[in-house]
């Protein structure tokens, strides 16, 4: 644990309330989605940190929590120090300059009807950035010099429609940088891009760490992205973190029975062969409505003993520099 | 063609796209629909007469002293006169004028309101969501004519309380449709993006949720214009309109005693009723062409 | 290659759209031979017309797309049959599609099991109810879906069951050829690689000729032995999956490859392709990769280079190699 971390978070936690059928209201049941559940890490500048998972496990809900898209139901989150949780009015409008994201689509990260001048401006205006729409556009064309996306005002004069999917999404990382956050939340940024162009994106965030020393965290379903550009990475399960770790550590030494599985079933490219046999765990992703105590990932675990139905296992350090949610490692000593 | 054999720039636009200006790309699906321009014509034909009146009947539509229930075209009055003598021709073309007033205003009142309130209780949902959609149901089951009937008789037959009345009517269907956008739009990336960059609430509201919503509107708006022509209409032919008008329902509340010795006094403006009628039908069918790409078929 | 005939073969096949933009021309002068057995992998990126490919061998496209070329299944042109022989001889029971959005591929108000016995009753008539019966029974049990898939409506099952009971479709005619379009791009990481380790078994156990759809090299990698190279609607190479993954010839396969990072290994800086797709409403002459090549030279840019065979089973579509051709031809 360092002294100083940029985003520190602890125990955070997102219920989405279900609608009471019924039946429920004469038991006085409610039930929940436990979309996020009991997270805790911190970050510092200059880090990439991934998320890995599956549909479902949270990952772009926590994105969204750290940029105050989503309001938390428990935990905090401290950002440079600050509690996150009680933000309003102006002091809000400064974190959100700080702490900003950008999104899986990029199709749609524009108001269709305005030019991307138009909405690269408003960036700036709503923050007050800049004294005068020239000092504005002086601005925006630095940016963009920056990031090699030439003729500047050739972009600014188009509409949203008229780019590629991959010029759209680092229009959108621009407009983001118009504000020289200290944080970004890159949520599957490549996912709806085709190939040949994330490298493009990924390369960007890279140089923003490198050359700005900016904190992401990077969420995606694909380990070999992950894998790429993290420096850390988080895999997580049913809204919860169950490895986390340096990334090379992660991917190459997996710990946690659902990360070992993750990994053996990502599909390699060429000549790499998996390690080891695809791990065979049944059934799908469940929902996580109304969970019980004990592991949730114990109803498809191989190595599943008593011990995880009952007791929910808490992260903790492991031989190898990371920490792992599972009780296999965290028996009581013979 | 001018491009450049080895491109590092790694952000080439794309080739010659053809930007089409959105006037075009309304324009060109509206006019493949057919029913759209054909509204269109209708609808500036009644408003040239409605602009033109005063050229085409410079005495007015009240001029007295013509010979009564003339035939068309005999006398010099193109489509004959009524039972008080007074020109056909030129109280048809006055009456566009309040036709159209009419339903304009009642309309952009309808809209208005409807937007507004539509998209608040969209957009901020919870209690103020749960507050203006009861708000919604309940003058949806307002009535409109009853109610423009109990208007009209405490307060008076004036014109400005029948549009008035129309207008804060016809509002919920709009308010639902609105809340029904933006309650979509809400959800879109570009929304989100705007939250995160920190705009506010009502600024991405009203700058940016409500122009993209607002399409459909705009197609139900022109059903809303006809609707307030049909209910004046109607106000008048029971006799509650303004005496004072010459709008097309009085017209034929006047002509209705006479109608199978004259039919030309109720049954001339019945027509023009009609035709502004489907003109408004029309081009919002249109309008509701050009926004649903799937209902069009690929072209041949 | 071969002597007997291979089971699919396209020649020169184009699909052109007439739009109210112009005619684009999504496909252009597409050969391929799929031997009996085989499994070939369509790799490409968005706009590289390897969809459109499959719904021209089903003849399924739009109306405004005219097809060129020919379509030979078993030797017999697809594009001169007459569609209702089409559908009462072929689809179905020679070819079978798999697609991605399987949700919408089914009807929502019918259970599964009225749909599949709908199918089995429309395309082989002359079973009897009981037969119907086990033919579908047999082909759930070889998806690993239970039987009370049957009784469910398609929006009850998880995206991997939907997937399962669409291969499950597919197959219950026995047809020796089946497409597989994107069919495992929505589901999740292990789900994925489950299906698709449950599509090659069942290749080996049904005996089955596949067309593998997909913009994923590992997809491609993990279920093809061919892996023909698509961009803007031309084919670029050809060659069996060992030497495309590890000495591919054409610049565009090498940078497709090249912008894939890797699980394992060392880890290096992967590199992107400048510019982005033609128009294919104006597609530029000669070939369509060029004003993107990083070795492109004048002469791509004005004629379109033939497919040129340069290795056992390996064609590449590319002025370098048709250039070292003609100048062997006339040394």
């Amino acid at each position: 644990m360092s002294e100083n971390p940029l985003l520190d978070v602890r125990d955070l936690q997102c219920l989405f309330p279900l609608r009471k059928g019924l039946g429920d209201l004469a038991r006085g049941k409610s039930h929940a989605v436990h979309a996020v559940d009991t997270v805790s890490f911190q970050m510092q500048r200059s880090e990439i940190l991934a998320l890995v998972g599956e549909s479902g496990c949270g990952k772009s809900t926590t994105g969204r929590l750290l940029v105050k898209l989503e309001e938390a139901t428990g935990g905090n989150i401290r950002f440079d120090g600050e509690e996150v949780g009680s933000l309003r009015g102006k002091e809000l409008k400064s974190f959100r300059r700080r702490a900003q994201i950008i999104f899986q689509n990029p199709f749609e990260a524009f108001d269709p009807r305005l030019t991307l001048g138009a909405s690269l401006r408003q960036a700036l205006r709503i923050h007050g950035i800049g004294k005068n729409q020239a000092e504005r556009d002086d601005r925006i064309a630095s940016v963009m010099e920056r990031s090699g996306l030439t003729p500047v005002q050739d972009f600014l004069a188009r509409y949203p429609h008229e780019l590629s999917g991959g010029q759209s999404q680092r229009i959108a990382t621009v407009r983001a940088m118009l504000l020289e956050p200290d944080f970004l939340v890159a949520d599957e940024p490549v996912s709806m891009l085709d190939v040949s162009v994330r490298a493009d994106i990924l390369n960007q965030l890279l140089d923003l760490r490198d050359r700005d020393g900016m904190a992401i965290v990077f969420i995606t379903h694909d380990l070999s992205v992950a894998r790429y550009i993290a420096d850390r990475i988080a895999v997580m399960y049913l809204g919860m973190f169950v490895e986390i770790g340096p990334a090379d550590a992660v991917i190459e030494r997996p710990q946690h029975p659902y990360a070992q599985a993750l990994l053996s079933h990502t599909l390699p490219v060429g000549d790499e062969e998996p390690v080891a046999a695809p791990v065979d765990i049944g059934g799908e992703v469940p929902t996580p409505v109304d969970v019980q105590p004990g592991c949730r990932f114990a109803g498809r675990c191989p190595f599943v003993f008593d011990r995880c139905r009952m007791e929910t296992p808490q992260l903790k350090a492991t031989s190898d520099d990371k920490l792992v949610a599972c009780h296999l490692f965290d028996q009581p000593p013979a | 063609m001018a491009e450049s054999l080895l491109t590092n720039e790694a952000a080439v636009l794309p080739t010659a796209p053809r930007r089409e200006s959105r006037i075009r790309a309304f324009w060109r699906p509206f006019v493949a629909s057919r029913m759209g321009p054909i509204g269109l014509g209708i609808l500036i034909c009644v408003a040239l007469c409605a602009l033109l009146a005063g050229v085409i009947a410079p005495d007015g539509p009240f001029k007295l002293g013509a010979p009564r229930l003339i035939g068309p075209g005999e006398q010099g009055h193109l489509l004959g006169t009524d039972h008080l003598g007074r020109d056909m021709l030129a109280q048809l073309v006055y009456g566009a004028r309040v036709s159209l007033t009419i339903g304009l205003v009642a309309a952009s009142i309808s809209l208005f309101v409807g937007v507004v309130i539509g998209s608040v209780a969209g957009y901020f949902g919870g209690w103020v969501d749960l507050v203006l959609s009861r708000l919604t149901d309940m003058f949806l089951i307002i009535p409109a004519f009853f109610l423009i009937i109990v208007v009209v008789a405490t307060l008076g037959s004036g014109i400005g309380y029948v549009m008035v009345v129309i207008g804060l009517t016809a509002w919920p269907t709009s308010a639902r449709l609105m809340r029904a956008q933006t309650l979509s739009l809400r959800e879109r990336t570009f929304i989100q993006a705007l939250r995160a960059l920190g705009e506010s609430g009502p600024r991405i509201l009203f700058r940016h949720i409500v122009p993209n919503g607002i399409q459909p509107l705009i197609a139900n708006a022109s059903l809303d214009i006809a609707s307030a022509i049909l209910i004046e209409a109607g106000l008048s032919f029971i006799g509650l309109g303004d005496p004072n008008k010459a709008t097309w329902g009085r017209m034929i509340f006047d002509g209705r005693t006479t109608i199978l010795t004259a039919w030309w006094a109720s049954v001339l403006p019945g027509i023009a009723i009609i035709v502004t009628v489907l003109g408004f039908y029309l081009v919002g069918d249109g309008i509701s062409y050009v926004l649903s790409p799937r209902s069009r078929k690929v072209s041949k | 290659m071969t002597e007997s005939v291979p089971l699919l073969e396209l020649q020169h096949l184009g699909v052109t759209y007439r739009t109210d933009r112009g005619q684009v021309s999504a496909v252009d002068d597409v050969s391929l031979q799929v031997p009996m057995g085989a499994s070939i992998g369509l790799v490409g990126e968005s706009g590289s017309g390897k969809s459109t490919i499959a719904m021209a061998i089903l003849r399924l496209l739009p109306p405004n797309a005219r097809v060129d070329g020919a379509v030979l299944v078993n030797g017999i042109d697809l594009t001169k049959q007459p569609d209702r022989r089409l559908d009462r001889e072929w689809r179905w029971r020679q070819l079978a599609i798999v697609f991605q959005k399987s949700l919408s591929a089914l009807s929502p108000v019918h259970r599964i099991g009225v749909q599949m016995h709908d199918v089995l009753r429309t395309h082989e008539p002359d079973l009897t109810e009981s037969q119907r019966k086990d033919r579908i029974e047999g082909v759930l049990a070889a998806v690993h879906l239970p039987a009370r898939v049957l009784r469910s409506y398609p929006f009850e099952l998880s995206g991997g069951m939907m997937q399962r009971t669409m291969i499950a479709l597919g197959l219950v005619c026995n047809p020796p050829f089946v497409i597989f379009d994107e069919a495992t791009t929505a589901l999740d990481v292990i789900t994925q690689s489950q299906i698709l380790g449950e599509i090659q078994r069942l290749k080996e156990e049904f005996d089955l000729t596949t067309m593998v759809i997909s913009h994923d090299v590992g997809v491609i990698n993990a279920t093809t032995d061919i892996v023909a190279v698509l961009y803007a609607g031309q084919l670029m190479e050809v060659a069996p999956k060992r030497q495309f993954f590890t000495a591919p010839r054409h610049p565009y396969s090498q940078a497709l490859i090249a912008s894939v990072p890797r699980l394992r290994g060392t880890k290096e800086r992967i590199t992107g392709i400048p510019g982005s797709l033609p128009d294919l409403a104006h597609p530029p002459g000669g070939c369509r990769f060029a004003p993107r090549c990083p070795h492109a030279t004048p002469a791509c840019m004005e004629h379109t280079p033939p497919l040129i065979q340069i290795a056992p089973g390996h064609m590449v579509r590319c002025t370098e190699f048709s250039m070292k051709a003609d100048q062997d031809v006339t040394a």
